[in-house]
């Protein structure tokens, strides 16, 4: 599209000129040092729709890598309820498709009264339960079960149903990355051993 | 093509010393005067400019022979060889040209009506572009042009991008007055009414010294409709249908003149579906979300426009009286409002119903201009009031578990309520002298307010008045400089926002006391003053009607906004924890542009580099300090850092015969923060287009039409800001036919298009929903049928 350039039009070289040499300069720039990879989290447990019985410990089980040097990581529940049917999500080869439950298999204890859980945990959180930092590492493995859910909330039932589970992780240059997972809080969950 | 020129002359009958050729240059299908029409004479290579009126002057001529060369773009050109013996006044009338170009007069040649105009490279519009290029916003309409991106907000709304600069940094004008909407926050659009703009003008570049803060990226400004020089009622009904999102709109103008008066007034009604995507799932928070149908839930919204203009066109007095209520509604996709899940993108039944989460705006506008003729100079005012009312609602949801809903309106998530004041007036003297001059003074007032369960702007008051000084030296027929300089102060008043729920519940997550203070206090008490000069100089430079040469240096600024400065918390649109920062100053930048235009029969070439330097340009910046709000990564705080911006647009256009015309469009935005070496965030990808036209005459009842395919190479994006995710480019393919029908003495226009033909998955790097990564609409049919009516 631009060649006819060439032939027709010689005086546009003066003009052409000034933005060839700022662009030129601005692709000089990309090329200096700049970390732009962002850091990786691989996310083992819980699993999707993994489900916890209130009173029982999360299973953590992570790798967290970044090609310079990691930060920092968090991690926080919180409710995904919609209110109305409780579905379970399955995964199959291209996402995610609903898979319809009776209402009643979960039945709510004291549904008037129970109580979302919510919470963060920061990395300070987990350095105070034995935890090693992992600021300036380049890959850390962790795997612990400091995030315990409540039996109760100000003496009110945690509220079951699905939760959002969220990793998120930083890396030494302030760029971020995050994994969602949905877990289960409900009573008929058992006992985890792993 | 001489059948296309009509032409009367009369024959003035005074004797002087040379002999004189004046004469009007107008429109001959509608009718009105021509400003800024390149006029040539030869021999004496003698080159000006119709005035505002279409008129011009040549004295002090030799008797002779003599040939005139009339140029307007859009118009066949014009050709008159005539013996000149006496004083002669000619009317000249330009036909719209077979050739229905983009009808893109480009660079000001053009008087500009309000104030002297700037020597920056300027994009003026009329309706047929418009509704050739008609999206599905006002913003993406614009988008086609170079240099010009939208970001889209769904199918309904969008704002504009200038080279990259967006927000507070682009003003949109409307009649003088600058629009309030767009820059207040990333899911407001720009409420204009598509059908009710006649002329846009597009400056691309610094005009601060025209428009005061904000301007610094451009502005875009909507003119007033042109008056018809004959007197009768008219009228204008407009059609139109979409495929993508089942949308339907009518749109009825009717107009009179009577005498030295001018009314018109317009309605305009539009509804639409959820629209539809070329995929059936999308992932969001590392999740994949199922799109059922291919089709974004409750996205379907309509829109109500009405306008009124009255114009009394008297010989001191001009004045004009506009009043404009636009509204409307539109859902947003529930995936992307709070947290999301599976149950709430099952389909609800219907495609055309909106549910919450949704937002409804209204935008009432008042504007008055006046401009009184004096004794050798002319006196404008302009005077407008704005009204923004807009409200989001959601069920009532809480990010804390303790927050009760409130006891009314308890789904009202957001609410914005912003009134502004504004004035501007100017005198301009020397108009006939090579030395022209302009002084004027601004003032704007704004009071907002805001409401709703959750709370992302605060409450501000906002008070900005300017001076400013304007020069136009016409050097010679071929060189104009330009300069001037503006001072501008401000005050603004922020209202402090204590959130006792949020503090109550970090209290109850362990928080210390003092931390959770500070997390509650959503927006920091605080007064601030601003002042800052802004100016320009450039130069435009005509050697012949070949040739054009533009160059602009401008230094402008931006005060920072209310949220900039003081609003604290999570914004719900973006999933993040941003925090204003109060000491801010306003940002200033240093602008370059230059612009070439060649143009002949065959060719029109325009490039347009331009390369800016901020000194403190405004950013959300990652911390990399975790936010403790819930639902959040690290904290985003505003910060200001040195950046360049850079780039540059290629426009050719080649016409082989008197039917084919090849077009080819560049552009391109290269921007750094110099800090820390990021691109900045929201740059536009690079981009190419090319156009194959046909264009001809028809037969029977088709008197004309105009044949484009399109073809645009979007390039990927990876020069990202911190934490901006990279963006795949695409092959987009689009088509349009613009046929002009007779129906015995009826004209009717239709603009029949289909954009993105091979129905593309592609993601806009700029949109609201690219971080869901919701491609953008998928294959759109489109018909617009105008008939103009009188």
């Amino acid at each position: 599209m631009l060649t006819y350039k060439h032939k027709r039009m010689k005086t546009n070289y003066r003009i052409m000129l000034p933005i060839l040499a700022a662009v030129t300069a601005f692709s000089g720039c990309d090329k200096e040092e700049v970390d732009r990879v962002k850091p990786q989290i691989l996310l083992m447990e819980p699993a999707e729709e993994e489900a916890y019985a209130p009173g029982s410990a999360i299973h953590l089980v992570l790798t967290l890598s970044d090609n310079v040097a990691l930060a920092s990581y968090k991690v926080n529940i919180h409710g995904a309820f919609d209110g109305h049917s409780h579905a379970a999500m399955q995964s199959v080869p291209g996402g995610l498709v609903r898979q319809e439950v009776v209402d009643s298999t979960y039945p709510t204890r004291v549904a008037d009264e129970a109580q979302p859980f919510e919470r963060t945990w920061m990395e300070s959180d987990f350095v105070a339960g034995g935890e090693q930092p992992i600021a300036g590492k380049q890959s850390v493995t962790i795997n612990h079960q400091l995030m315990r859910i409540p039996d109760s909330i100000g003496g009110r039932p945690v509220k079951e149903g699905d939760y959002h589970f969220t990793v998120y992780c930083t890396d030494s240059s302030g760029q971020e990355s995050f994994i969602t997972r949905e877990i289960l809080i409900t009573h008929d969950a058992g006992e985890h051993e792993h | 093509m001489i059948w296309l020129l009509w032409m009367t002359a009369a024959v003035l009958g005074v004797k002087g010393q040379g002999v004189s050729v004046k004469g009007y240059v107008h429109c001959a299908e509608h009718d009105h005067y021509l400003p800024a029409a390149s006029i040539l004479l030869q021999p004496g290579e003698r080159h000006l400019q119709s005035d505002e009126n279409g008129f011009f002057s040549l004295d002090e001529l030799e008797q002779g022979n003599y040939l005139l060369t009339v140029q307007f773009i859009g118009y066949e050109t014009l050709n008159l060889s005539f013996s000149l013996q006496q004083d002669t006044l000619l009317h000249l009338h330009l036909h719209p040209s077979a050739l229905l170009l983009k009808e893109v007069t480009v660079e000001g040649e053009r008087q500009q009506e309000q104030t002297l105009a700037p020597s920056l490279a300027v994009e003026e519009l009329g309706r047929l572009f418009l509704m050739q290029e008609n999206s599905e916003s006002f913003a993406k309409t614009l988008a086609a042009l170079p240099g010009i991106s939208s970001m889209d907000i769904g199918a309904g709304f969008a704002k504009p991008l200038i080279r990259g600069l967006g927000f507070n940094r682009v003003a949109v004008a409307d009649r003088g007055i600058v629009q309030q909407n767009q820059q207040w926050g990333a899911d407001h659009g720009l409420e204009i009414d598509q059908y009710d703009v006649d002329n846009v003008r597009v400056y691309k570049g610094p005009m601060s010294l025209h428009y005061g803060s904000d301007a610094m990226g451009g502005v875009i400004e909507i003119l007033p409709p042109r008056l018809p020089r004959q007197e009768g009622v008219r009228g204008d009904l407009t059609l139109t249908g979409k495929s993508n999102n089942d949308l339907t709109g009518a749109s009825v103008a009717v107009s009179s003149k009577q005498g030295s008066w001018y009314l018109r007034g317009r309605a305009t009604l539009q509804r639409y579906g959820d629209y539809r995507v070329p995929t059936d799932t999308v992932t969001y928070l590392t999740r994949k979300l199922p799109l059922h149908d291919r089709r974004m839930k409750n996205t379907a919204g309509r829109e109500q426009n009405l306008s009124l203009s009255a114009n009394y066109g008297g010989d001191r007095l001009d004045s004009w009286l506009h009043a404009s209520y636009v509204f409307g509604k539109n859902g947003f996709f529930p995936g992307a409002h709070g947290v999301p899940s599976l149950d709430r993108l099952v389909p609800d039944g219907s495609v055309r119903n909106l549910e919450m989460p949704l937002s409804s705006s209204g935008h009432l506008k008042v504007i008055s201009n006046h401009r009184i003729k004096l004794k050798g100079a002319t006196l404008l005012a302009d005077l407008g009031m704005q009204q923004n009312r807009r409200s989001e609602r959601s069920p009532f949801h809480t990010h804390y578990g303790n927050q009760q809903p409130p006891a009314t309106d308890p789904d009202l998530e957001l609410h914005f309520l912003l009134n502004t004041y504004s004035l501007n007036s100017s005198i301009r003297w020397d108009e006939e002298k090579r030395w022209r001059k302009q002084a004027g003074i601004a003032a704007e007032l704004q009071h907002n307010r805001v409401g709703g369960y959750s709370f992302l702007l605060p409450a501000y008051d906002r008070l900005t008045g300017g001076a400013w000084w304007m020069n136009e030296v016409v050097v010679s027929d071929r060189l104009t400089v330009t300069g001037g300089a503006r001072y501008d102060i401000g005050a603004l008043t922020v209202e402090g926002f204590h959130d006792p729920l949020l503090e109550e519940y970090l209290l109850s997550q362990q928080m210390d006391a003092g931390e959770a203070a500070r997390y509650a206090l959503r927006a920091e008490e605080l007064q601030r003053r601003f002042g800052d000069w802004s100016g320009a100089m450039g130069v435009v430079y005509i050697p012949s009607l070949k040739h054009t040469f533009r160059m602009h240096v401008g230094k402008s600024y931006r005060y920072p906004t209310a949220g900039e400065l003081a609003a604290n918390g999570v914004h719900h649109g973006a999933f993040r924890h941003e925090q204003g920062n109060s000491t801010l100053t306003p940002e200033r930048g240093i602008q370059w542009d230059g612009a070439y235009r060649y143009r002949d029969d065959r060719w029109e070439v325009l490039v347009s580099p331009f390369l800016s330097y901020f000194g403190n340009y405004i950013f959300l910046e990652p911390s990399g300090e975790w936010s403790l709000l819930p639902h959040t990564g690290q904290l985003y705080r505003y910060r200001q850092s040195k950046a360049v911006t850079g780039g540059g647009e290629l426009e050719a256009t080649f016409r082989f015969t008197d039917h084919w015309q090849l077009g080819g469009e560049l552009e391109m935005v290269r921007n750094q923060n110099l800090s820390d070496r990021f691109a900045l965030p929201f740059s536009p990808p690079d981009m190419a287009t090319g156009e194959l036209i046909y264009m001809d005459r028809g037969a029977g009842m088709l008197a004309q039409y105009r044949l484009r395919l399109e073809f645009r190479q979007i390039f990927d994006q990876r020069r990202v800001a911190k934490n901006e995710e990279p963006t795949p480019g695409a092959s987009l393919w689009n088509l349009s036919a613009h046929l002009q029908w007779r129906f015995g003495g009826q004209r009717v226009i239709t603009d029949l298009q289909v954009q993105n033909l091979f129905n593309t998955p592609y993601l806009n790097h700029l949109s609201f929903y690219r971080r869901l990564n919701i491609p953008e609409p998928g294959r759109n049919m489109q018909l617009i049928v105008r008939v103009p009516i009188g």
